[in-house]
């Protein structure tokens, strides 16, 4: 089985669209599909624009991972298969299998560890590709998947030299190098040039007395840190200035916890500044990007709360963007992309690995 | 077992609304749970610091939504993810514009919009499920007479009472009328389920009632404008009925616990309209709702059978109405059916008790002296209505509403004094009903020229010198001050429920904002702005009180003495029937006029 | 009348203040108001008319008691 997450860069980037565009062409393909999102998806009424969303028509055979209340409110006919603990706050999350093709509201597991345990359900249930729909900007549950599509566009903002240059950055990061090591320990930890490894007692790089410790450590001798949480670009940046960093190895959890601990300016400038501080940074578990998918939908604020609906040049966004990336860039509003979005995502999902 | 406590975090997102999270850290610290309430808009890595330093294990956060904020708050979700303290804490949103749904979105355990209880965050905190009608509000039937003893302070009120109702009783030992017998009829006919034997007992029935009833049930016609209800419309009343309750959230109007219950009145002619109306003012917290028969209803030996909708004020009293009406209430709303002027006094009390009523109305003064009965046969009937009260377990209040037509308060209250204790001696449970009103009386005497509280607060005063016992008083409060001006009328009601609620009495009845306007229905609409209105009053006043002048403390006195006069007068006389005729509870030249139905019905018992 | 009418429980009423002379131009006017609505059993609930002009409530009665309810029949697509 492999999980695809879509991840938006904002709201109205256009993951439901990509996310619909999949379901149609996996169902052409013969594969069968789990289906669920970290958020809530497929509402007929944006949230918080109050302007007109897609909402998700699945077919049959599809399996769901979403809150019961989910359930009340869909059009599609959903025979439960099991019921679950894991909470929202629309109610806990069931699994159903489509009987009868119609629309649906998913609402999944929205953190990461709930997102884990669907995950696995779904594979004992024998599901050949999930599909994991984001949730506005969300990113860390994507942390559990095996590949992604970054889901972009005039939404996130509508300046297009601005937005290709972003998720020319954010792709970029996805790329950080994999480590050779495949350890899953619960807590930072550090390892001496003797092979000693000392586990300390925090997950995350996010306050000073964190920083000093692993300061500590490094000044005594440690090769190789370990942190499966979060890494706060400020602290990082300390790190990459003392002068035993060189040749050593900082290793995190994924791409994620390391784009998460700061704005993408400090991430980018942070990252130009490894190697020449000669640190070996490596992820344990590279997130692939398999695409990106662009929208030129952007809600403009009117008035009184009230948005319109406008555009920007969608030839002129896709041009740019395909120019600046080396990965494949579709507008899946055109029929043609959504076909090649999918033979892209099937290639590199299945074949590839 | 001591319950859990939890350390909380509180964080104000915005710039400065954090008086929600205020709220809830009092009642959380109240509880004993430890809090922390950061300073607002911190930038969410440092809450995320804030929250790993100080161990939580429950963050609050309040942020307003507008656009760009969500991904601000995803962000900040994010963070706590990627950092591994999601799987160690709960965390909640709360704002305007917050829902369940943008919550599961922004990837919140839960989220709290506008109008969301302290409590509800108070449970989510401590882990419990949130029921609205838990910890906070709790609408429970109350029975308003429960705490009363019935004791007499007045001793020579009492004695002059007791004097009266033996004569009362004595005299009507031996009589009977078509209404009683016809209320006697009427429980055996709800007790048979022998088709044969209801034939019969209808038909000894049917002899006993006026023509334009006997024809329905010899001829199946009904009422001029009248009609049955069809299949079809009860059947989407059920569904109506169904529907509503499903999503309807029980509300309140009590602000202490010292607020009176507060009763409505309905009676739209229609039983649905009336069911429409009744589900209208439970959304909007009314306690009780009272039944309004129409007029020519009490005017009419007997009652009709079935369905029956009417196009005028007043709905029709048959059992499967009023069955209909009891199923559509909420268990918790208390229901009075009115009984108290009719010729179907008896039956009426029989019909309540049988569909569950939980209240009645009775007095014999006001029936037969502003309601058009006559004196003789209403104080026949009333005696067997009283003891079907008794028999039923139905309290039932004592109007005084003859006041409107410009009897003195104190004749008025000793007729309602009378009938209370005559109820007392059968096993009754009154419930005393003096008018808060603008009545002729005052308008006359110059009793309200300065505020509309003396007089009302003597009523109060000088009843509670008489005798312990509840009081309702009625009905609508603020009587002949509401105008047809929706706000004043509404002001009017509100303030004359605070200075009830002031008084500390037990329950009021309140009109709708459409009192005064007599060109049509009431609209349903009109019924919450006064609820609303009286709800405002309570909560404003709270344990706070409208002090009176010293005025109504010299009209209670006036007015104990005036009532002494009066019931001396009618023990002197002898006969309490013979008394209503010739006005000594109000008399013709006050706008008391005897009333001729069912004049000359009464018989001896030996007659049947 | 428009379908959306079948969910008023009983009544419309109509709020506003009228510009106007007097009374009886004020209750004109809002009746014709009502009546260009589309209502036709209109009652002028409270006015009084005091130097600029005339605070009005009047009401077009939907549903009165004994009619069939529109609402007792309604989804969501009313």
């Amino acid at each position: 089985m492999r999980a695809l997450g879509i991840a938006g860069t904002a709201k109205n980037t256009g993951k439901t669209t990509t996310t619909a565009a999949l379901i149609e062409e996996i169902k052409k393909n013969s594969l069968s599909l789990g289906l669920t999102s970290i958020g809530f998806d497929g509402e007929e009424i944006d949230n918080i624009t109050g302007l007109p969303k897609p909402r998700l028509k699945v077919k049959k055979g599809c399996i769901l991972a979403v809150a019961e209340n989910c359930l009340k409110v869909s059009s599609a006919e959903i025979d439960i298969l099991e019921n679950s603990q894991i909470k929202t706050p629309l109610g806990k999350i069931v699994f159903g299998k489509v009987t009868q093709e119609g629309l649906v509201v998913v609402a999944g597991p929205n953190k990461s560890r709930d997102l884990h345990v669907a995950l696995d359900k779904f594979k004992k249930m024998k599901c050949d590709m999930v599909i994991v729909d984001g949730a506005l900007n969300r990113l860390s549950p994507m942390g559990e998947v095996d590949g992604l599509i970054i889901a972009t566009g005039a939404a996130k903002t509508p300046d297009i030299d601005q937005l290709v240059e972003e998720t020319q950055q954010l792709v970029k990061i996805f790329k950080i190098d994999q480590s050779e090591e495949r350890i899953d320990w619960p807590n930072c930890a550090t390892i001496n040039i003797n092979g000693k490894k000392t586990i300390l007692n925090f997950k995350s790089l996010i306050d000073r007395s964190s920083l000093e410790e692993i300061k500590g450590i490094l000044k005594k001798g440690a090769g190789y840190i370990y942190i499966p949480g979060l890494i706060s670009q400020t602290y990082f940046a300390e790190l990459l200035k003392l002068e035993n960093i060189k040749n050593k190895t900082l290793v995190c959890k994924n791409a994620i916890k390391f784009l998460l601990g700061g704005n993408l300016h400090e991430v980018v400038s942070n990252l130009k500044q490894v190697k020449k501080a000669g640190l070996n940074l490596q992820v344990i578990k590279k997130i692939p990007v398999l695409a990106v998918t662009i929208n030129p939908f952007y809600p403009a604020y009117r008035y009184n709360n009230k948005y319109s609906a406008e555009f920007v040049d969608k030839k002129v966004l896709y041009k740019k963007m395909v120019q600046a990336l080396d990965i494949p860039v579709y507008n899946v509003m055109e029929p043609v992309h959504k076909k090649e979005l999918f033979k892209t995502v099937f290639n590199k999902l299945f074949v590839c690995n | 077992m001591k319950s859990k406590k939890h350390k909380v975090l509180l964080a104000p997102l915005d710039p400065v609304h954090d008086i929600g999270l205020k709220m809830i850290k009092r009642a959380l610290d109240e509880k004993g749970h430890h809090t922390i309430l950061l300073p607002p808009d911190l930038p969410p890595e440092e809450i995320l610091n804030k929250i790993h330093e100080n161990k939580v294990d429950t963050v609050l956060i309040s942020r307003t939504l507008g656009y760009g904020v969500a991904e601000i708050l995803g962000k900040f979700i994010d963070l706590i993810d990627a950092s591994g303290l999601r799987d160690t804490i709960k965390i909640a949103l709360g704002g305007m514009a917050v829902t369940p749904e943008l919550a599961t979105e922004l990837g919140f355990d839960a989220g709290f919009g506008p109008g969301t209880e302290v409590e509800e965050a108070v449970a989510f905190v401590e882990g419990r499920e949130y029921k609205p009608d838990i910890g906070k509000f709790v609408k429970n039937k109350k029975d308003i007479t429960q705490r009363y003893s019935y004791k007499y302070t007045d001793k020579e009120i009492e004695n002059l009472l007791d004097k009266i109702t033996s004569q009362i009783l004595e005299w009507s030992n031996n009589k009977t009328s078509p209404g009683v017998k016809r209320a006697e009829l009427r429980e055996e006919m709800l007790k048979t389920s022998n088709p044969k034997e209801l034939a019969k007992l209808r038909n000894e029935y049917k002899e006993l009632c006026d023509d334009v009833v006997k024809n329905f049930y010899e001829n199946g016609k009904l009422h001029s404008r009248t009609r049955k209800l069809t299949k079809e419309e009860l059947e989407s009343l059920e569904n109506y009925v169904a529907k509503i309750k499903a999503r309807m959230k029980p509300n309140g109007l009590q602000h202490i616990d010292k607020n009176p219950l507060v009763f409505i009145q309905y009676g739209t002619g229609c039983p649905f309209m009336d069911i429409a109306h009744i589900k209208l003012c439970e959304a909007w917290g009314t306690d009780g709702v009272v039944h309004f028969d129409p007029s020519w209803g009490a005017r009419t030996e007997g009652f009709f059978e079935g369905y029956i909708t009417h196009e005028e004020d007043g709905s029709v009293i048959t059992p499967e109405n009023l069955l209909r009406i009891k199923k559509s209430i909420n268990e918790n709303v208390l229901w009075q059916v009115r009984a108290h002027r009719g010729l179907n006094t008896p039956e009426t009390v029989v019909l309540a008790g049988n569909s569950g009523a939980d209240l009645t109305k009775i007095n014999i003064a006001y029936g037969s002296l502003g309601g058009g009965t006559d004196p003789e046969r209403l104080t026949v009937d009333a005696i067997s209505a009283i003891k079907y009260a008794a028999k039923y377990n139905m309290p039932f209040d004592v109007v005084t509403n003859e006041e409107l037509s410009g009897v003195p308060a104190y004749k008025a209250f000793s007729g309602m004094l009378i009938v209370s204790h005559l109820a007392l001696k059968l096993g009754g449970k009154p419930i005393l009903q003096p008018l808060f009103c603008y009545s002729p009386e005052v308008m006359i005497n110059g009793n309200m020229e300065n505020n509309y509280i003396d007089f009302n607060a003597a009523k109060i005063f000088v009843l509670r010198k008489i005798i312990d016992a509840p009081i309702w008083p009625g009905a609508p409060i603020g009587f002949l001050t509401h105008t047809e001006e929706r706000v004043q009328s509404s002001i009017t009601t509100a303030l004359h429920a605070g200075l009830a609620s002031s008084l500390g009495v037990d329950a009021i009845s309140i009109a709708s904002s459409d009192e005064a306007f007599s060109g049509g229905p009431i609209a349903g609409a009109s019924r919450i702005d006064t609820l609303k209105a009286t709800k405002e009053v309570f909560r404003f006043l709270g344990n706070a009180k409208i002090t009176p002048t010293k005025k109504a403390e010299e009209w209670a006195q006036i007015l104990q003495e005036n009532i002494k006069k009066i019931l001396t007068k009618v023990a002197q006389h002898g006969n309490f029937v013979s008394a209503l005729y010739e006005g000594l509870l109000g008399s013709r030249e006050e706008g008391a006029y005897p009333g001729r139905a069912g004049r000359n019905t009464v018989t001896s018992k030996h007659s049947y | 009348m428009s379908a959306v009418y079948k969910h008023v429980l009983d009544a419309v009423d109509i709020e506003t203040f009228l510009i106007c002379e007097d009374e009886d131009e004020g209750k004109g006017l809002i009746i014709k108001m009502l009546e260009d609505m589309g209502f036709n059993d209109i009652n002028v609930v409270f006015i009084e008319h005091n130097g600029p002009g005339a605070r009005i409530r009047a009401r077009g009665y939907v549903h009165k008691s004994g009619d069939k309810y529109g609402w007792l029949n309604t989804r969501r697509d009313g």
